[in-house]
Formats: structure tokens, sequence, C-alpha cells
């Protein structure tokens, strides 16, 4: 595959399209799901452009940044996973999300290692797709204020939190000797939730904000956070990771690097 | 030690104790049969030593008489000859010898009429009354004679009694018991390394047999030892591949429908948004995601075959604490009774999507999902059971066939494909665990998973 040599700079211009929901540029080889994958996100106010192939792809976006590209692995032209490393080697810093019809964990890996910041396996729900790219706006809305959240490089597959590796790729702790240890999906959304924050305290509704205060919501925070604790203290130097504090919150009392 | 003879009977029916057996009996039976032959061989030889002294006295004695007659005769009446003396009176004679005969014959010659024949009385006993004075005899001193007759060449018969000192063979020592022990000794060993080295090569094809039956990808054999077994290995290093590739197709096929499927069935499910009528477009939607769930389960049982994930050390509880705590946050009717506290070398998802499928069958057909872990001899042993109707006992094996489910039609309310069980024992055999299926006596059925508790090593 050949690529233009052209440079792109990070959008930032999601301001200029601020009437809609934000810009999205669809990628897929198939018209008719291009078109209606469009109409769907139109219908939500978004800003949408299609692209059929490479080529098409790499001159919708010098022509105009986007701020997500929902982006085909299976392209006339190339590899969908080649034109991902080539976006981002080229420092477009954009949301990238995947769609394809491969499911298989190689792909996934493959995907998320080359710079793509999600992943949808064909055939999706038409809500799980908008809901993805909008969490993804968010994210990189945020991720411009946030410093910490700039400090977890786009490709980084583990994070270091005291003895143990957290795997944001398969969503589970390793130990130093390649010890697995799972994690429930509760207990990986608190753990990649307090990364993004080490050292501060977090309240209960900063840890889940999908899910209103209650006093039952709060007592399985805890629950889920003694689980949590539990898990971290099988290792020598996990004991005490995370601190409550009363009346607050929790902290992660570890400092966080990324590889 | 009440076990000892049924592991002996166990080893006589093995092919090793079998051939050990053979091996050990026959060597005992030939080096004993060739010990007794070599010490008879010893005896005759030493008897016919005895004869050819007879017969030289005899050659000697006839000589003396055909040369000097009144001289020789002379001196035998005196006694003063050793080993010949003048005919014994009083001699009670045995048998006659026709070996000895045939032998003072030749020595003879053909016109000398030999008549010889042991004397089986005492004979002479008082002759040698001063033994002590004969160097290295000590106690016992038995004299034997023979009555020989012979005609001289002369033409004079003549009869004369022949005496030797009894020949004494020296005894057998090579049938000690404690030779016979070390012959034994040495023949078993010897006999259990054959053995050994018999069916070695086939515990290995065994034990490649019994991989190759557990998980369809296993490493070949390498093929090493005498030329039979290579070419066995290699045969069935060959079986294996053929086995491999022919399943590798069929699961390359059925990816490759899955995959396409999907395409048609991402456009379809776009489209039905545009479906106005909503009852109408829920149900086809239910009706995608069924077809949907089938596409799915097939393309995994084509390919849980060919499970490519990486063994790994994994925390059996969190691993079953992570996905029962998934279950219930999803309030769904699963709970969680034991612990095992024990780290096992798996493949993490595998183990994930076989207890998956079993946790939702459990809820599915049986109202809800009990899961415990325990330590079993070596084994950890998953199991989750259910409190549903059971499934009668001579269906239990063939739940595990795809698309035969507990109810008699493929129920719709339920919905499963029917390729649930089938996918959690693929994934459990890639790991080399075993999946079963039981009714409990309380009701309700209860699938076990067990799997060994070992390092990346083997070792325990």
């Amino acid at each position: 595959m050949t690529v233009p040599s052209a440079s792109f700079s990070p959008s930032g211009s999601s301001a200029s399209s601020s009437s809609s929901g934000g810009s999205v540029l669809v990628v897929d080889d198939d018209p008719d799901i291009r078109e209606l994958i469009i109409a769907q996100l139109e219908r939500e106010n978004f800003t949408v452009r299609a692209a059929g192939s490479v080529g098409e792809t790499l001159a919708a976006l010098e022509d105009a940044p986007a701020d997500v590209v929902v982006l085909d692995l299976n392209l006339p032209d190339g590899d969908g996973l080649n034109l991902c490393r080539d976006l981002r080697s080229r420092g477009y810093a954009d949301a990238i999300i995947m769609v394809t019809a491969r499911d298989s964990a190689i792909d996934r890996v493959l995907g998320l290692e080359l710079g793509a910041d999600d992943y949808l396996t064909k055939p999706f729900e038409p809500r799980e797709l908008l809901a993805r790219v909008r969490n993804l706006l968010r994210r990189i809305g945020g991720s411009e204020t946030s410093a910490e959240a700039l400090a977890r490089p786009r490709n980084a597959r583990f994070a270091q939190i005291g003895p143990w590796k957290l795997d944001l790729l398969l969503r589970r702790l390793v130990t130093g000797d390649g010890r697995l240890v799972m994690l429930s999906s509760a207990e990986y959304r608190l753990l990649s939730r307090m990364i993004e924050a080490p050292n501060q305290v977090l309240g209960r509704e900063a840890l889940s904000p999908e899910r209103k205060a209650t006093v039952a919501f709060d007592r399985s925070i805890d629950l889920q956070i003694s689980r949590l604790r539990q898990k971290l203290a099988a290792e020598p130097g996990g004991v005490d990771l995370i601190i409550t504090v009363r009346s607050e919150g929790y902290v992660l009392a570890a400092n966080v690097t990324y590889e | 030690m009440r076990r000892f003879p049924r592991r002996v009977r166990d080893f006589a029916a093995s092919l090793a104790g079998r051939i050990a057996l053979l091996l050990m009996l026959g060597i005992v039976i030939a080096s004993i049969a060739s010990l007794v032959v070599a010490d008879h061989l010893r005896i005759l030889a030493l008897q016919h030593l005895q004869l050819e002294r007879v017969v030289a006295s005899t050659a000697d004695i006839a000589d003396r008489f055909v040369h000097n007659p009144q001289a020789t005769q002379g001196q035998l009446d005196r006694r003063e000859l050793f080993g010949v003396r003048n005919a014994m009176p009083d001699a009670v004679l045995g048998d006659a010898d026709p070996r000895l005969a045939d032998m003072l014959e030749q020595s003879l010659g053909p016109r000398s009429a030999i008549t010889v024949r042991r004397i089986t009385n005492k004979c002479f006993g008082d002759a040698y009354v001063n033994r002590n004075s004969i160097a290295g005899v000590k106690g016992k001193l038995d004299i034997v004679c023979w009555q020989v007759g012979f005609t001289d060449a002369r033409g004079v018969r003549r009869l004369v009694t022949i005496d030797l000192f009894a020949l004494e063979i020296p005894h057998n020592g090579s049938l000690d018991p404690i030779y016979l022990f070390l012959i034994v000794l040495a023949s078993a060993l010897v006999s259990l390394w054959a053995a050994r080295l018999t069916t070695v090569p086939l515990r290995r094809l065994t034990g490649a047999a019994q991989r190759f039956s557990l998980s369809i990808d296993p490493e070949a054999i390498p093929v090493t030892g005498p030329g039979e077994v290579r070419v066995a290995l290699e045969t069935f290093n060959l079986m294996q591949q053929r086995v491999r590739d022919g399943f590798r197709e069929r699961t390359h096929i059925l990816a490759a429908i899955a995959h396409d499927l999907q395409t048609p069935i991402t456009r379809l499910r776009l489209r039905l948004e545009h479906v106005q009528d909503a009852p109408l477009r829920e149900r086809l939607v239910g009706d995608l995601a069924a077809m949907q769930a089938l596409v799915r389960d097939g393309l995994d049982l084509a390919r849980s075959s060919e499970n490519r994930e990486e063994w790994s050390m994994v925390d059996i509880d969190s691993l079953v604490t992570s996905l029962v705590e998934d279950h219930i946050e999803m309030g769904a009717p699963v709970s969680l009774s034991s612990q095992c506290s024990v780290s096992a070398w798996i493949k993490p998802d595998a183990l994930t999507r076989c207890l998956e499928n079993l946790i939702s069958n459990a809820i599915k057909y049986g109202g809800e999902a009990r899961v415990t872990c325990a330590r079993r001899e070596g084994l950890v042993e998953i199991a989750v059971a259910d409190s549903g109707p059971g499934i009668p006992e001579e269906r239990l094996a063939e739940m595990f066939e795809p698309f035969v489910r507990g109810e008699t039609s493929r129920s719709r309310s339920t919905g499963g494909t029917g390729i649930g069980l089938t996918i959690a024992r693929a994934q459990a055999n890639s790991f080399g665990a075993v999946l079963q299926l039981a009714n409990r006596p309380e009701g309700g059925v209860v699938a076990r998973l067990g799997f060994p508790i070992h390092g990346p090593d083997g070792a325990a």
C-alpha cells in the first residue's frame, strides 16, 4: 500500500462542528453498509462523510480532519490495519474505531496495538456504534484538558501498579512471574478509572459515573473495592495499594507507568 | 501390602511382564541345562580317563608277558608290580563293560579275546596298609579293581586284576543354590531391561495417541528409536497430520461461510432500523439475533478445535469469582459457594468460554447456576449445578453432540443455539480438561470440569 506523504494535524477543530455532535468519517467498502451507517449517525446529528477505500480515506482526511474515523478492515486497495498504523505514524491523533467481520483476539490485539482506540465486531447493534462514537468523542475531548490521560500512551498494553501489571487489552492482572489473576468487569472498570488518577481521592460517583449514587450503589462499590483489594494483596507489596479515605472515597496509592 | 498380589498379576498381564517372565524363564532353563550338560560331560571325561588308565595298565602287563613271561609271572606272584595283580580268587564280578572291552581290544589287538568285568567286592583294601606313606592321601582311600582276561601275543590266556585308586569326582559347585540365585537374578535384570526396551516405544505411542484424543493439535512425536519404531511413529505423525488437515479444511469452510454471512447480517440489521412497525421490528431483530448467534457459535465451534491461545499460570479462584460476579452484576441467578485457592497451567480464555457456556446453560435450562471449586487428588474440579428438571440418564452422553437439547423440540423460548455444551467441551479439551455431565441426586444437572494442577514443566 502506498500512502501519499501528507501530514495530519490533530483536528482540534471540533469547535467548527460544535453545532453537530462531532465529525465522523465512515470507511467501508460495502456501499450499502456505508450508507446505512451514515443515515444512522446523521439522525444523531453527527457530521458524517464516507470513504470506500484507503485512497479515498487519505484524501478525505487531507481535505478536512474528522473527530472519529469508523474504519472497516477490509478495503479494496489495502488493509485497514496498515492504514491505521500509517495514520498514527503520520501524526493523526484523533479517534479511530475499527469495525470488522473478523472476530478473533489476534485482530483485536493487533488493531489496538496499531493505534485504534476501540474495536467493534460486525454485525453490531446500531446503538452500540453510536455509544462507542459518543464515548470516544468524550474521551478525546477530555484528554486535551486531562494531564493524566496524556500520560497513558495510545498503544500502551500494560500499566504497572506496584508489583502488578494491568493488561489493558485483555483486562486482567499479571504478576511479576507471569501468573494471571482475572478481574470482573466491575473490578476492571474501577481499576482502570483509578490508574487515570493515581494518588488522588476518588469519590464513588467519580469511580462509576454511569451509575446513580444510592445507598445500595455505594455498598456495591465498597464490596467491589474490597474484592479488588483482596486480589491485589495476594502479591508481596500489593497490600494497601487502595486506601480508603473515610467519607470521601478511595485512593490508588501507587505511581502508574505504562509499557 | 494387600495390593502387592494384584500388582504382580497386573505385571504378569502386561506385555512388558510377559516378555520379562518369558525371557527370564528361558534364560534360567537354558543356563541350568547347559550347566547340567557340562557337568555330565566332565564326569564322562574323568571316567574315560580312568578307563584309559585300565587300558594302559593292561597293555603294559600284556607287553611284559610277551617279552618276559616267567619274570613277569614271578613279579606278579611276589606282588612286585604296582596296579596289577594275579586274579583275585574270591572276586565277585559285576556286569561286563563293553566300552572298556572295546578300548582294550583296540589296544591289544583283535585276537586278544578280551573279557573285562568290574570287581564289586572289596579288593586289596589291605594292600596299602601303610597309607600314611603315600603323599597327599588322607582319610579314606578307595581302590577299584577290574578283572581282565586276554590272550597275549604268544597265545597264552592271562587273567589279571587291575587296581586303581578310586576316582573321586569333585563336587560340582556350579549348581549351588547361590549360583542358581545369581543366575535367576541376572536373568531377571536382563529380562526386565529387555522388556522395558521393547515397550518404551509402545508407551510413547500410547501417550501420543492419548494427547491426540484430547486435543487435535498436539506436537508431532520425535521420530527416534529402532527402525520398526521409527516407521510406526512416522506413520502415526502422518495420520495426525492428515486428521489435522481435514479438520482445518472444515474449519476454513465454516469460517469463510460465517465470515461472509456477517456482511449481509450487518446490512440487514442496519436496514431493520427503517422498519416503522415497532413490534414487527422487534421480532425481526430477535430473529436476526438468533441467526447471528448461530453463526457466531458455529464459528467458535469450528475454531475451538485449533485453539491457539497461549498457556498461562492462572489463579483459578480469580477467574471463577470474576465470572460469577459479572453474572451477578447482570442480575443472573448465579452463586459461588466454595473456592479452591490454586493456580493451574491452563488456557484462560478457553476456561472462561467453557464456564460461561456452562453457566448460561444452567440458567437457561435449570433456572440457576451454583458454582463450586474444589481440589481432588491433584485435580481442580469446577462444578456448575442447576436445579432444573434434569436429563434422562441415557441421554446424558449425547448432550455434547451439536444441536441436541434437553427438551425434545428446539425450544425457542430458551433461545440457545444447541451447541453451547459442544463448544464448552471443545474449549475444555483444548487445555486438557475433561467435562462431564451428571444428574444430581437432589435434582438438576451438574457439569463437572476437571483438569490437573501442574506447572509449565508438568510438575505438580
